[in-house]
């Protein structure tokens, strides 16, 4: 079987075309950054037709993820480096619904990831959390200095912790800039990985801290991000 | 967004949630 080995922001993959049925041991060896190709996780890019496809993705230790916004950005430039689709705007079928992309001329994509719901604010341990879910669960925890976060050891404590029966994806953030979030994340199924897994970054921009904090440095932040990003 | 891999765009628009960013190949082979 081929593959293509991509990243989104560090953030790496196996890419493979389906429909196919790897076993938890085939997404295991081939993520193993010894004895295999070394990745995140696995994606599974099936043509549908002309103007879509679907995507299944794996995290590295054989479990199936709902949602990856890196993922979803390397689909997409799979999508179209494969011809599976005729357009550079299309739909990628995904666990969490029907998602529209674009790839850009210069390789980049544009994805949407929906709308994030929020939950509830949790204490586990010591650590305050804001739980969010965009497809996939998130946990967000407000630090000064995401550089100095503990990220390795209380990352896969809250990953587990009683509040998540099917552990959760785990951010230490802080604004950094009135238009810019500085985050490291513990991905559910993975451990520290150098981006999100995608929803993260969509929780913390739709989150009551985030505006809080943001509007304690710049009532616009929220919205001057929004503004500025927008085509 | 910055993140250690790099920095991703993030547009808040009514619609839901947008993210702009790399996608890249780094190499491909067979699996055996």
């Amino acid at each position: 079987m081929d593959f293509v080995k991509m990243h989104g922001l560090g953030n790496d993959f196996v890419v493979i075309t389906g429909p196919t049925e790897p076993t938890r041991e085939d997404i295991v060896a081939w993520c193993d950054r010894r004895r295999g190709i070394g990745a995140d996780g696995v994606l599974e890019v099936s043509p549908l037709d002309d103007s879509a496809v679907r995507m299944r993705y794996w995290n590295a230790d054989g479990s199936l993820a709902e949602m990856c916004g890196n993922g979803l950005r390397c689909v997409a430039r799979y999508a179209v480096d494969e011809a599976f689709v005729e357009s550079a705007d299309f739909i990628v079928n995904t666990a969490v619904g029907a998602l529209p992309v674009h790839v850009n001329t210069d390789g980049t994509v544009r994805a949407f990831l929906g709308r994030a719901s929020l939950g509830e604010e949790l204490v586990v341990g010591d650590t305050r959390l804001h739980t969010v879910d965009i497809g996939n669960p998130h946990a967000v925890q407000w630090v000064d200095d995401p550089d100095v976060a503990e990220v390795g050891s209380v990352g896969p404590l809250i990953e587990r912790a009683e509040p998540f029966p099917s552990g959760t994806n785990v951010e230490f953030a802080t604004v950094s800039a009135p238009d810019t979030i500085k985050l490291r994340v513990w991905e559910r199924g993975v451990g520290e990985t150098l981006a999100w897994n995608g929803g993260c970054g969509d929780g913390i921009f739709g989150s009551p801290a985030w505006e809080g904090r943001a509007r304690g440095g710049d009532g616009a932040a929220r919205w001057h991000l929004a503004r500025r990003s927008r085509r | 967004m910055e993140l250690r891999g790099g920095t991703l765009r993030v547009d808040l628009a009514d619609e839901g949630v947008w993210i702009e960013g790399p996608a890249e190949t780094v190499f491909s082979g067979r699996l055996y």
